[in-house]
């Protein structure tokens, strides 16, 4: 079944030359998607629209089955989890307060976090592997560990769908081995992963498909291997890119991406 | 966990205790047990064997003062709490958006016109009411949707208010009108019947409830529209929501007690340095402490001196050095 559905997505903020022309594109369950493009290029708007945090769209979205109009912010948010690129909170909370956060779709207004809820809690805590950090203060933590922190949010949300805006930036080689892994159990698990990401070689580890965005709109969509050559590459970012390719023993292709200079 | 809810029980406790022990604060002596007695048979619906001088004292005087205490200061620290999560701001207290010098001006308007004591609150509230009101249309109408512009539409809405005030201040009658206004401004309970409380009741009762039943979502407002949008929150109308309850509330209060400042800001402040972000602590916490500590400077207030002093005033005195302590005392941050 398709877990989201593009089509003909157009998207411009008040009174601003369009962001998004004509977008579309489909994700089957458990697929991985990693968005490419250059910065600016619309990456983070298509996300923001097929959440609905952005509206004022047009086109239509379909999230499994549904349309994504027809939902509200909770029916959206049950189905549809995302991980920003980092949180500016005004309040320091903990760890666990944090990831607690990702539940406020499943708790009933005026009702405080159920068993239910402490155990998905937990749980995404465990599957990230930082059940140490539960009562450290978020904003004292390094951007790596944050990182994971939004990823263990996102978990606790429980949703079948799952949007990652470039959920590696700013973090150590470890760190993003340690991201991805944790995005390629996801989709192992049957989530449905929409990750925008600034590495092409991502999208080689991830094991998914490939969306090139340029300037609002999708120009190439495939398998890793077969788009993401040095001439499509250097296209979409508008400088010469030299690809490296490589074999992963236990993976199979994988390649480096160099800027040319 | 388990500590912060001893600590609750322990401050309900600290605040029975205080409440009961202002009955026997004043001039008139009165005894705790006369206290109990007159209360009991209140509730009973019996006649008591107290005599009627301390009857009238404790039922007339003393006890709508000590709830307006209590339930002022909740609706502030309440108000304040939720203002300073919605607008992400450790500043922001229920005054932001102009609410305190909108009720300023109608009261110092009404008492210009010499109006009776309930027109006064009524245009209190109102002026409370429409500053608010004023600062939500400014931002509408430059329709933006960023919190900053909104704290300026009230920043705006408030310097006008006080200018407002200024002008009626300056061509006040300064013998009679003018004290009055001072006094007004700078709040007292002294003038509170118990017809006032039971009227503001209900619908501050109303207000600290929605308060109270949008603690989680109002939360994930801290992280900023765009994180809690994708949690799941109805950002605008939660907040939209948020704000009008405290609005109201605090109109409410300003119309029982003049303008108190302080609490709003530094009672939440308190509540989460003691109880922590935990909203399903801090939110009671919040009421308690406000109630607690607004009960204890109104005692100090009207018994200090011959001459009552300015509430608002006291409680800024009184809570600068007991919060100075309180900041020094707290060792993790709670502000990112």
């Amino acid at each position: 079944m398709t877990a989201i559905e593009i089509r003909h997505l157009q998207f411009a903020r008040r009174r601003r030359p369009a962001v998004l022309h004509d977008v579309s594109l489909a994700l089957a369950e458990g697929e991985i998607l990693c968005l490419l493009g250059a910065n600016g290029a619309g990456k983070s708007s298509l996300l923001s629209c097929v959440l609905g945090i952005e509206s004022g769209w047009q086109g239509q979205v379909t999230i499994a089955g549904r349309d994504a109009r027809s939902l509200s912010r909770r029916e959206m948010a049950r189905r549809v989890a995302y991980v920003p690129q980092d949180s500016r909170t005004a309040f320091s909370f903990s760890v666990e307060q944090s990831v607690m956060m990702g539940r406020t779709p499943h708790m009933a207004i005026g009702s405080s976090p159920g068993t239910a809820d402490h155990r998905a809690v937990e749980r995404a805590l465990a599957s990230v592997g930082i059940e140490g950090l539960r009562d450290r203060a978020f904003t004292e933590i390094s951007g790596g560990e944050q990182q994971l922190v939004l990823l263990a949010r996102a978990l606790a949300q429980d949703s079948p769908i799952i949007l990652l805006d470039e959920p590696t930036a700013s973090l150590d080689l470890g760190n993003q081995g340690r991201v991805l892994r944790i995005v390629r159990n996801l989709a192992d698990m049957g989530r449905t992963v929409l990750m925008a990401s600034h590495l092409p070689e991502h999208a080689f580890l991830l094991g998914g498909r490939v969306a090139m965005i340029k300037a609002g709109a999708i120009v190439a969509c495939g398998e890793p291997t077969a788009i993401c050559t040095e001439a499509l590459l250097s296209d979409l970012y508008g400088a010469p890119v030299r690809v490296l390719a490589g074999t992963d023993p236990t993976r199979g292709p994988i390649a480096a991406c160099i800027p040319g200079i | 966990m388990r500590r912060s809810r001893q600590g609750l029980v322990a401050l309900l406790a600290a605040l029975v205790v205080a409440a009961t022990l202002s009955f026997t604060l004043g001039r008139y002596p009165v005894t705790t047990g006369t206290v109990f007695e007159l209360l009991a048979a209140k509730l009973a619906g019996a006649d008591s064997q107290v005599p009627p001088a301390a009857e009238t004292v404790v039922m007339l005087v003393r006890l709508p003062r000590i709830l307006a205490a209590m339930v002022v200061g909740m609706a502030l620290a309440l108000g304040g709490t939720a203002y300073q999560t919605i607008f992400r701001n450790p500043l922001a207290s229920p005054s932001l958006l102009g609410v305190s010098a909108g009720a300023g001006f109608g009261a110092s308007l009404a008492l210009t016109l010499h109006a009776p004591s309930l027109l006064i609150q009524a245009a209190a509230f109102a002026g409370g009411l429409l500053a608010v009101g004023l600062s939500l249309a400014f931002n509408r109408l430059f329709g933006s949707r960023s919190m900053i512009t909104l704290v300026l539409c009230g920043l705006v809405a408030a310097a006008l208010f006080e200018a407002l005030i200024a002008i009626i201040k300056y061509f006040a009658d300064p013998l009679e009108v003018l004290p009055a206004i001072t006094f007004w401004l700078m709040g007292s309970l002294a003038k509170v019947t118990t017809t006032t409380i039971i009227s503001a009741a209900g619908p501050l009762a109303v207000c600290g409830l929605v308060l109270y039943l949008l603690r989680w979502r109002t939360n994930a407002l801290a992280l900023g529209d765009q994180e809690a949008a994708a949690l799941g929150v109805e950002v605008r109308l939660t907040r939209l929501l948020v704000i009008l309850s405290a609005t109201f509330m605090v109109a409410i209060t300003v119309s029982i007690g003049g303008i108190i400042g302080w609490v709003g800001l530094i009672i939440p402040h308190a509540a989460r340095m003691l109880f922590g972000l935990d909203p399903d602590r801090t939110y009671p916490a919040t009421a308690l402490l406000g109630a607690l500590f607004l009960l204890v400077v109104d005692d100090i207030a009207r018994t200090m001196g011959s001459v009552e002093m300015p509430l608002g005033v006291l409680a800024a005195v009184i809570g600068a050095p007991v919060f100075l302590v309180l900041l020094s005392r707290t060792r993790q941050a709670v502000w990112a």
